[in-house]
C-alpha cells in the first residue's frame, strides 16, 4: 500500500512529447482510472510509474520515496498488461510463481499464498494448463492473480478488459473493483472506455495530449466538467457541443437563443442530451433541426437530428416517442443545466443562467 | 464434393511429382547398370535396384547378381573424408550460427537503439554479397594466413553466408513473439536471464529451423568450398562430387553420392514440417 | 561498501538520484550486438576492401604480378563490354522468371498442403525435398533432365514413337529452365513460411466467404492472399537476391552457355576473375552487381515493402 506522487513528469520520444509536465496525486488505496483517448499518454505514465520507460523529467514518489530510478521489481508494483500478457510456454501455476521470485518468504508462504491467490480468482482448475489453453476471461483471472500475489504497494493494469466479449468484460469489471476494496492496494488502471471509467474508479484522470485534463470523482467529471474536451468525451449519449456567440444575456447561434450571462464573444455551449426538451420547429429561440434517427434503448429513447450547421444533435425522450426521419423540430436546452467554454476550450464558470 | 476431392488428390499428384521427379530421374542412375546409361533413348527405370554404387563410392567392390563386379571409385576416399568433414563443418557452423544469430536477432527484432536501421542494411549488405565477388579476396586472405585448405577456413567463410541469412530470418520470427519482456521486467529478470529463460524456451522452433536452415547452408555450400579446400584434407562432400565430373565421368557413383547428400537434409525437412505452423512472420492471432 | 568518509555518508543519506539502473537497450544491444557486427564487418569488409582495391587496378600475372592503378577506368570499359550488357539483360531475365515462378509455386504448393488431406506429413514432406537439394545438385539434376541425350523429354517423346532427342538447353529456353531449376529449388522455402502464415488466417473468414458464395478463386484471392502480403514482400526480396546471386548451379548446369546464352553476371564475374584472370575487370563487375542487387530490393521495398510492412 503506498501513495504515489508523480511530480511534474514528462516523457518525450525524440521530438514526440507523449507526456507533458504532469503533476498527480494518488492517494493511498485509492482506485485511480486513467482515462483518454489512444496516444493521449495514459499508457507511457503507467509504464513510468511501472518503471518499464524511464521518465524523460520530473520524479516518482512512493510513500515520499523516490522511485524514479528504480527497476520496476525494486519498486515492488504489480502489473497487469493488454489482453492479459502472461508466459506463453510454462504452466499457469508457473506464470503465478515468477511473480515472487525475487522475495525472501519461505517454500510454505510461497504455496499457501498462490493457493489463496487461485482460490480467490477460482483459477485452481486450470493451475497446471498453458496460458494458450485458457479463454480470455481465465487469461484475465489469470494475469490478476499472478499480480496479487506479490502483495504488491501498486497494482497497474493497462487496459486488461480491452480484448474481452461485452458481458465478460461486465463480470469482470465488478469483480476487479471488489477485489481491490478487500485489499485496500493502490490501484491505477488505464483505459480508454469511459463507461469502465465511470463504474471502477474511486478518482478518474482525464487526460488528452500528454496532458492531464482534469481529475476527480466520476461525479465530478461527469457533472461539472473543466474543459470542452472532458465534457464531450465522457457521457453516453455524448454531450451536445455548440459553438456560438454570447452576448446581451443570451447565447446565440442561428435560431437558437439561451439566456445566460457570461463574458461576451465567441463561446461553444454544452449542454447534456437529457437537458433538453424537444419541441415545435418554430417555438421561439428553440434550435431548428432535422430528424436523423431515434435510437431505442428501452428505458428511454436517444433522438439524433441534424442541426442547420450539419451538426449531430442529441436529446434524450421518452421510450414510447416516436419520429419521422426528416421531421423538422426544435431543440431547446435547460439553461440552468448548460455549460460555456472559451475558444481555449477552457470551462467559463462565471456565468448566470435566467429563467426564459 | 467429390468433385472437388479429384480435383485436390490430382493437384497433390502433381505437385508431388514436379517436388520429386527430378530428383528421382536423376538418382534413378544409381541403379542403371552401364550398358543402361549408355541407352538412347534412357529407360523410365531400372530393372534391378542392386546398390553398388553406394558400395563403389565408399571404396569397396560390388559383385552384381547379372556377375558383372564394379570396381571401388577411385573417388572413395574423398568421399569418404567429404561426408566426415561435411558433418563436422556443418555442425560446428550450426553451433557457431545459433551462439552468434539468436541474440543478435532477438536485439534487433526486440530493442530499440540508436543506429539500428543502419545496421540492419549491413546485415542486408552481407547477405546481398555475391560469393563470386569475394571469392578472390577471401582467397588471398587465406593464403597469406595459411587457411587455405582447412576447415577452420572453411568454417569462417561459411559463416558469413550462414550468419547475415539466418539472422535476417530469426528476426522477423522474433518480432512476433508476445512482448513478454515487459512482465519480465516486472517480475525481476535481468536482460540475460530472461533471454535465456524465457526467450529461448518460447522460441525454440524458430531456432531449430534456424538451425536446420544453416547446416543446409553449410552442408550444401559449393563455391567457396571448390576453390578454398577442393583437393584437400578439408574437402566437402560437394566438391568430392564434382570430381566425378572430371575427366572419367561415373554417372551411377555420381548419383549414388548425391543421394549421400540429400539424406540428411530429407530427414531434417521430415522434421521441420511438423514445426510450420510456428514459423509465421506475421502476428499470429490472438 | 566500506565506512569511508564524512562526504561519502554524506553522499548516501541524500536521496541518491543514479542508483542501480537496469541495463539500457541500447547498452544491451550494444554488449550483444558488437562482437558480431564486428566479426561480419572483419569477414565482409576485408574482401569488399580488396575488392575495391582490385577494381581501381589492372592486375597481370604474366612477366611478375604487377598491379597497376587504373583509377575508374575498368568501371568505364565494361559498359563498352557486349558481354556485360549481355550479362545484365540475362540476369534481369532469369532474376525476373526465377522470382515470379517461385511466388507462384511458394502459393500453390502451400495451398494444397494447408488443406485437409490423408497423410499429411508424409505430403509436406516430400513437396519440402527439392529444398534439401543443393543448388549444385540441383544443376545437375535439371542438367540431366532436359539435355537431349539424357532427358526425359526424349524418353517421353520416344514412347509415343518419336525417332528425335527434344532438348531444352537450346539458345533459346536455356534461361527458362535455369529459371525453372531455381524456381523448384527455392520454392518449398517459399510455401513453407506461407503455409504457417496460412495457418494464422481465421477460419471464421473462410465460413464467411461459403456465406457470401464465393468461389474457390475468389475465396483464394479476397481471404487468403490479402493476409499474405507481408511473408511474400519478404521472400520476394529474398528470393530476388538469392537470384541475382545464384552461380553454382549455372556453372554446373550451363557453364554459361550455350554460347554465352545463359551467361549471367556472377558468371561472367567468375570468367572475367578465373579464366581470362582479369581481376581488376571482374572486380568492377561485381561491384555493379552488387549494385544491382541492393538497388533491386530497394526498388522493391519502394513499390511493395512500404505499403505492407507495419
Amino acid at each position: 500500500m503506498a501513495k504515489i506522487d508523480l511530480v511534474k513528469l514528462r516523457k518525450t520520444f525524440g521530438a514526440y512529447v507523449a507526456v507533458e509536465g504532469l503533476d498527480l496525486k494518488i492517494n493511498d488505496g485509492e482506485f485511480l482510472i486513467m482515462l483518454g483517448p489512444s496516444g493521449c499518454g495514459k499508457t507511457t505514465t503507467l509504464n513510468m510509474i511501472a518503471g518499464l520507460e524511464a521518465a524523460s523529467a520530473g520524479d516518482i514518489l512512493f510513500d515520499n520515496v523516490n522511485v524514479t530510478d528504480l527497476p520496476p521489481h525494486e519498486r515492488n508494483v504489480a502489473m497487469v498488461f493488454q489482453s492479459s500478457l502472461l508466459y506463453p510456454h510454462i504452466s499457469v501455476r508457473r506464470n503465478i510463481e515468477t511473480s515472487l521470485r525475487h522475495t525472501t518468504i519461505s517454500d510454505a508462504d510461497r504455496k499457501r499464498r498462490i493457493a489463496e491467490a487461485a482460490k480467490m480468482l477460482e483459477i485452481e482448475p486450470f493451475m497446471d494448463k498453458l496460458p494458450g489453453q485458457l479463454s480470455g476471461g481465465q487469461r484475465q483471472r489469470v494475469a490478476t492473480a499472478k499480480a496479487i500475489v506479490r502483495e504488491p504497494s501498486v497494482f497497474l493494469l493497462d487496459e486488461p478488459l480491452s480484448a474481452l466479449d461485452a458481458a465478460l468484460r461486465l463480470s469482470l469489471r465488478s469483480e476487479l473493483v471488489n477485489l481491490q476494496k478487500r485489499l485496500g492496494t493502490t490501484t491505477v488502471f488505464v483505459t480508454h472506455d469511459q463507461v469502465e471509467a465511470m463504474t471502477m474508479g474511486d478518482r478518474i484522470a482525464v487526460m488528452n495530449s500528454g496532458r492531464l485534463e482534469q481529475i476527480g470523482t466520476p461525479d465530478e467529471i461527469y457533472n461539472s466538467p473543466s474543459t470542452v474536451f472532458v465534457a464531450g468525451f465522457l457521457g453516453s449519449p455524448p454531450m451536445n457541443l455548440l459553438e456560438g456567440d454570447l452576448a446581451g444575456g443570451f447565447f446565440r447561434r442561428g435560431g437558437l437563443a439561451v439566456p445566460i450571462q457570461g463574458p461576451g464573444g465567441k463561446v461553444t455551449l454544452g449542454v447534456r442530451p437529457q437537458d433538453v426538451t424537444v419541441t415545435e420547429a418554430t417555438a421561439p429561440g428553440a434550435l431548428p433541426v432535422t430528424v436523423y434517427a431515434v435510437e431505442h434503448l428501452g428505458r428511454e429513447s436517444v433522438l439524433i437530428a441534424d442541426d442547420d450547421r450539419g451538426n449531430k444533435v442529441r436529446a434524450l425522450v421518452a421510450p414510447g416517442w416516436h419520429a419521422r426521419v426528416g421531421e423538422k423540430l426544435g431543440i431547446m436546452p435547460d439553461p440552468a443545466r448548460c455549460l460555456l467554454f472559451d475558444t481555449n476550450g477552457a470551462r467559463i464558470y462565471e456565468t448566470v443562467a435566467r429563467a426564459a | 464434393m467429390a468433385k472437388r476431392s479429384i480435383f485436390l488428390y490430382l493437384a497433390i499428384a502433381v505437385a508431388i511429382v514436379w517436388s520429386i521427379f527430378p530428383i528421382y530421374w536423376f538418382c534413378r542412375m544409381a541403379f542403371l547398370t552401364p550398358n543402361e546409361i549408355r541407352l538412347f533413348p534412357q529407360p523410365f527405370m531400372p530393372q534391378v535396384f542392386e546398390f553398388g554404387t553406394f558400395y563403389n563410392i565408399f571404396g569397396y567392390d560390388y559383385e552384381y547378381a547379372a556377375g558383372y563386379v564394379s570396381g571401388a571409385s577411385g573417388q572413395s576416399n574423398q568421399i569418404i573424408r567429404g561426408v566426415l568433414n561435411g558433418l563436422f563443418i556443418s555442425s560446428i557452423v550450426t553451433v557457431i550460427t545459433l551462439l552468434i544469430v539468436v541474440p543478435l536477432a532477438y536485439v534487433f527484432a526486440r530493442m530499440e537503439f540508436r543506429h539500428k536501421q543502419k545496421l540492419l542494411f549491413a546485415v542486408l549488405l552481407a547477405v546481398a554479397l555475391p560469393p563470386v565477388s569475394t571469392l578472390i579476396p577471401f582467397y588471398s586472405m587465406y593464403v597469406q594466413l595459411g587457411l587455405n585448405g582447412t576447415r577452420f577456413g572453411l568454417i569462417v567463410v561459411t559463416l558469413t553466408i550462414t550468419v547475415p541469412f539466418v539472422a535476417w530470418m530469426l528476426i522477423g520470427y522474433f518480432r512476433n513473439l508476445p512482448p513478454i519482456e515487459r512482465l519480465a521486467r516486472i517480475d525481476g529478470y535481468s536482460r540475460t536471464s530472461c533471454l535465456l529463460t524465457l526467450i529461448l524456451p518460447l522460441a525454440k522452433s524458430g531456432i531449430a529451423v534456424a538451425a536446420v536452415i544453416a547446416f543446409l547452408f553449410s552442408w550444401n555450400e559449393y563455391t567457396y568450398a571448390l576453390v578454398l579446400v577442393n583437393g584437400t584434407s578439408a574437402n566437402t562432400l560437394p566438391t568430392a562430387i564434382s570430381g566425378f565430373l572430371g575427366q572419367y565421368p561415373e554417372p551411377g557413383n555420381l548419383a549414388a553420392s548425391v543421394i549421400v547428400t540429400i539424406i540428411p537434409p530429407a530427414l531434417f525437412a521430415y522434421f521441420l514440417q511438423r514445426h510450420v505452423t510456428e514459423m509465421s512472420l506475421v502476428d499470429p492471432v490472438r | 561498501m566500506a565506512v569511508g568518509s564524512a562526504g561519502q555518508a554524506i553522499q548516501a543519506s541524500t536521496p541518491s538520484r543514479k542508483p542501480r539502473r537496469e541495463m539500457s537497450d541500447t547498452r544491451f544491444a550494444f554488449l550483444i550486438g558488437l562482437p558480431v557486427l564486428v566479426f561480419l564487418m572483419l569477414v565482409v569488409a576485408y574482401p569488399l576492401g580488396y575488392a575495391i582495391y582490385m577494381s581501381l587496378h589492372q592486375i597481370v600475372f604474366f612477366g611478375g604480378y604487377r598491379a597497376n592503378f587504373v583509377g575508374l577506368k575498368n568501371f568505364i570499359d565494361v559498359w563498352s563490354d557486349k558481354s556485360f550488357i549481355n550479362a545484365i539483360w540475362i540476369t534481369l531475365r532469369f532474376t525476373v522468371e526465377s522470382v515470379v515462378l517461385t511466388m507462384i509455386l511458394g502459393l500453390c504448393l502451400a495451398s494444397i498442403m494447408n488443406q485437409r488431406i490423408r497423410m499429411a506429413g508424409l505430403v509436406r514432406t516430400l513437396l519440402f525435398l527439392p529444398w534439401c537439394v543443393s543448388s549444385y545438385a540441383a544443376g545437375l539434376m535439371f542438367g540431366q533432365l532436359v539435355r537431349g541425350q539424357t532427358g526425359i523429354l526424349t524418353t517421353i517423346s520416344f514412347t509415343f514413337g518419336g525417332t528425335q532427342g527434344v532438348d531444352l538447353m537450346g539458345r533459346a529456353t536455356v534461361v527458362e529452365v535455369l529459371a525453372v531449376a531455381n524456381a523448384w529449388l527455392m520454392a518449398p522455402l517459399v510455401a513453407f513460411f506461407l503455409l504457417a502464415n496460412m495457418k494464422t488466417i481465421p477460419k471464421r473468414l473462410y465460413d464467411l466467404a461459403a456465406i457470401d458464395r464465393l468461389t474457390a478463386w475468389e475465396t483464394f484471392r479476397y481471404v487468403t492472399l490479402p493476409p499474405l502480403q507481408f511473408t511474400l514482400f519478404v521472400f520476394a526480396s529474398i528470393t530476388t537476391v538469392l537470384s541475382m546471386k545464384m552461380f553454382d548451379m549455372i556453372l554446373i548446369m550451363t557453364g554459361g552457355g550455350p554460347g554465352t546464352a545463359s551467361a549471367t553476371l556472377t558468371y561472367q564475374i567468375y570468367k572475367r576473375s578465373f579464366k581470362d584472370l582479369n581481376l581488376g575487370y571482374g572486380a568492377a563487375m561485381s561491384f555493379y552487381l552488387l549494385f544491382f542487387i541492393l538497388g533491386a530490393t530497394f526498388l522493391i521495398y519502394l513499390v511493395w515493402g512500404r505499403r505492407v510492412s507495419r
